[in-house]
C-alpha cells in the first residue's frame, strides 16, 4: 500500500512464561493508509486491545516492527514514543477518559501544551477543533457536566487537536445509545475522509460496519481481511 | 500542569484541607519551636545586654548569670576602682530566692542594684516607683501577671519583708523572673555585710573590655570577667544548650509528621488517579510530565499548609506567652523564609513515592476497560 501510514509486520505478542505461552497475536501484519478507517472485529479476548496498544506504541511487541508515517516505532525509547504518541497518534477510548477536574478547553490546551503551543494560539486552535464537532457552546463546560455522546466528540476533539497522521479508537461507541454512537462514527469517517487521517478502530458493535472502508477479523491471534458487508451477518453485538 | 495540579486538588477539597491542616500544623510546631528558641535567645540573655556595664567581674567558676554562685567581698571593688581605665564600679547581687504571697509560693530572681546610678537595675519600670530603697522591691511584668503579684503586696521570706513598689519589663528570662531592690538593703537582709555576687564596672570611652578583663584576672586569678557579650551569650548557652536538643527532636519529629501527611494524601490521590496518569501517559505525557504534576500537587499543598501553619503561628504567638510566661515566642522573617524552605522540602520529598508510582503505571490501562 502506497499511501500506508500505519503498518504493523509480523507482530507476535506472547503473554505468560516460556512454559505457558500464551499469544496473543501470531505474525500478524496490517497497514492503514491515509483516508482510510479499518475496524478490528473479533470476539473477546482474540487480541484486539493488544493489537491496538501496539499499534499505538502502548505495549512492545515480541516479535515483529510496527511503523507509524514512517517511524519505526518498536525501536523507540520511552521519551520518544510519548513524542510519537502526542504528535503521530490521537487516541479515542471507550470510556471517554478526560480530564474530570478541567473543563473541555483545558483538555484540549493541556495537549496542546505538551506539544509546544502555549497561548493563544492553543486557544485558537482549541476553539477551531471544537467549532469543527460543534462543541464551541460547551468549551466552558466541565466535562463531568456533558452527555456521553459530547463527551466523547471532545475526546475526538482533543485525539485531533496535534494533528496526528492516525486516530486509533478502542469501541468508541460502547458507551453511547445509537443515534450519539452514529454520530460519533459519521465524525470518525468524517475525520478520514475529509481531514486525511488514518483511522483504526476496534469495535464490537455491527452498527459501525457501515462507516468501514474495510475490515479485519482477529480470532485466535491471526487476522484476515473481511468485506463489511459479510461482516454484517456474524459480527453481532457481544457486550 | 500546574493548573491540572491545582484542579485535581480542589477536586477533592477535603482531603486536601485535611492535607494542608496536617502540614499546616507540623509548619506550626516548626514555626513555634524555632520562634521559641529565638524568644528564650533574646530574653535569657537580653537582661545581661541591657544592663548598662563593660565587665562583669565573678568568682573563678561562675558560669553565667542565671546560675551565679558568686560571692565576691568589698575589696574587689576597691581593687576594681583602682585599676586604669574604670570609670566606675557597682555591685550586684543576684540570688535566686522562694518567697510566699498569701500562703501561695513565687520564685524569682532577686536582683540588688546600686538604686544611684541604675546599672544593674530594670530596663524599663512600667507601673510604680522607679527607685526602690529599704525593704521595696520592683518585680517583673510577667511575674506579675502570672503570680497575681500587684503593686502593694508583700513577699515573705523568712524574716524577710518586701513590699512591692513596682512593674518592670526586660527581667523575664524564661526560667525565671527578676525582681529589683537596693542593693545596702538586699545585703542586709540576706545578712551578708559588704559582699556581692557581681561588680559590674564601666570603662572608659574607647577602651577594650577584654583586654582589660585579661589584665585585671592575669593580677586576680580567683576572679573572672566577662565582656558584657560573653556574659550575655553564656548566660543564653547555659539554658539554651539544655533545651535546643529537646526543639531540634520535636522539629524532626514535626518535619517528619509534616512529610507522612503530604506523602499519604498525595499518594492516596495519585492512586486513585491511576487509570487518568495511564491516559496522560497514553495521550504522549511522558514520566517526566507526570512527575511535575504530582511534585506540584505535594507543593501547592505544602505551601497552603506553611500559609495555615504560619498564621496559626502568628495568631498564638501574640498572647501564648500570657498563657504560659516560659513561652517566650519571637517568629522572624528570616525563621519563617527557612520554615517556608523546609516546607517545600518536605512536600518535595513527600512527592518521591508517589511519583515512583506514577512512574510505574502501564499506558496500556487505558485499553484495560
Amino acid at each position: 500500500m502506497a499511501n500506508a501510514v500505519l503498518e504493523m509486520i509480523d507482530v507476535t505478542q506472547v503473554f505468560g512464561d516460556k512454559a505457558n505461552p500464551t499469544y496473543a497475536l501470531r505474525s500478524v501484519s496490517l497497514q492503514v493508509e491515509q483516508r482510510e478507517v479499518v475496524i478490528i472485529m473479533g470476539p473477546s479476548g482474540a487480541g484486539k486491545s493488544t493489537m491496538l496498544s501496539i499499534a499505538g506504541g502502548l505495549l512492545r511487541p515480541t516479535a515483529g516492527r510496527g511503523v507509524i508515517d514512517g517511524t519505526e516505532i518498536t525501536r523507540l525509547g520511552d521519551r520518544a514514543l510519548a513524542a510519537v504518541r502526542l504528535r503521530g497518534i490521537g487516541f479515542v477510548f471507550q470510556d471517554f477518559n478526560l480530564l474530570e477536574s478541567l473543563n473541555v478547553i483545558q483538555n484540549l490546551e493541556l495537549v496542546l501544551a505538551r506539544a509546544g503551543v502555549r497561548g493563544r494560539a492553543a486557544t485558537a486552535r482549541a476553539h477551531e477543533i471544537l467549532r469543527i464537532l460543534g462543541l464551541e457552546q460547551r468549551m466552558d463546560y466541565r466535562v463531568g457536566l456533558l452527555s456521553g455522546g459530547e463527551r466523547q466528540r471532545v475526546a475526538i476533539a482533543r485525539a485531533l487537536c496535534n494533528n496526528p497522521t492516525v486516530i486509533m479508537a478502542d469501541e468508541p461507541t460502547a458507551s453511547l445509545d445509537g443515534k450519539r454512537g452514529a454520530e460519533v462514527m459519521t465524525m470518525l469517517r468524517m475525520i478520514a475522509h475529509d481531514m486525511g487521517k488514518a483511522v483504526l478502530m476496534v469495535s464490537h458493535d455491527h452498527r459501525v460496519l457501515a462507516y468501514a472502508d474495510r475490515v479485519v477479523w482477529l480470532q485466535d491471534g491471526l487476522l484476515e481481511n473481511r468485506e463489511p458487508e459479510s461482516m454484517a451477518t456474524i459480527a453481532a453485538p457481544q457486550h | 500542569m500546574t493548573l491540572l495540579a491545582l484542579r485535581n486538588l480542589v477536586s477533592e477539597k477535603t482531603r486536601f484541607a485535611f492535607s494542608a491542616a496536617g502540614i499546616g500544623f507540623a509548619v506550626f510546631l516548626i514555626t513555634m519551636m524555632l520562634g521559641l528558641y529565638q524568644g528564650w535567645n533574646t530574653k535569657v540573655g537580653g537582661f545581661v545586654e541591657t544592663v548598662d556595664a563593660d565587665a562583669w567581674v565573678a568568682r573563678k567558676g561562675t558560669t553565667d548569670f542565671i546560675n551565679a554562685a558568686s560571692i565576691l567581698p568589698d575589696d574587689v571593688g576597691s581593687d576594681i576602682a583602682a585599676t586604669n581605665g574604670v570609670t566606675s564600679v557597682h555591685p550586684l547581687i543576684v540570688r535566686l530566692m522562694s518567697f510566699e504571697k498569701d500562703g501561695k509560693k513565687v520564685d524569682l530572681h532577686l536582683i540588688g542594684y546600686d538604686v544611684a546610678s541604675g546599672v544593674g537595675g530594670p530596663a524599663k519600670v512600667t507601673k510604680g516607683a522607679k527607685e526602690p530603697s529599704g525593704n521595696q522591691i520592683i518585680i517583673d511584668e510577667t511575674l506579675s501577671r502570672t503570680d497575681g503579684v500587684k503593686i502593694g503586696d508583700e513577699l515573705k521570706a523568712g524574716d524577710m519583708t518586701l513590699e512591692v513598689v513596682g512593674i518592670a519589663s526586660g527581667a523575664n528570662f524564661a526560667i525565671s523572673q527578676g525582681g529589683f531592690m537596693d542593693v545596702d538593703s538586699a545585703r542586709e537582709m540576706l545578712k551578708m555585710p559588704g559582699l556581692s555576687t557581681f561588680y559590674l564596672s564601666r570603662l572608659d570611652e574607647g577602651a577594650d573590655a577584654r583586654t582589660w578583663g585579661d589584665a585585671f584576672s592575669a593580677e586576680h586569678p580567683d576572679l573572672a570577667v566577662f565582656t558584657s557579650g560573653e556574659f550575655a551569650s553564656a548566660t543564653r548557652h547555659r539554658i539554651l544548650d539544655n533545651i535546643v536538643p529537646i526543639l531540634f527532636l520535636i522539629v524532626g519529629l514535626a518535619f517528619v509528621v509534616g512529610i507522612a501527611v503530604t506523602s499519604l494524601t498525595i499518594y492516596t490521590a495519585t492512586v486513585e488517579r491511576a487509570r487518568e496518569f495511564g491516559v496522560m501517559k497514553a495521550i504522549g505525557f511522558d514520566n517526566t510530565d507526570l512527575y511535575k504534576l504530582v511534585i506540584s500537587q505535594s507543593l501547592i499543598t505544602g505551601f497552603l499548609g506553611f500559609v495555615w501553619g504560619a498564621l496559626l503561628t502568628y495568631a498564638l504567638s501574640q498572647f501564648v506567652d500570657l498563657l504560659v510566661p516560659q513561652f517566650l515566642v519571637n517568629v522572624r522573617l528570616v525563621d519563617l523564609a527557612f520554615v517556608l524552605g523546609a516546607t517545600l522540602l518536605m512536600a518535595a520529598l513527600a512527592s518521591i513515592v508517589p511519583a515512583r508510582r506514577v512512574g510505574a503505571v502501564d499506558p496500556a490501562v487505558v485499553f484495560r476497560g
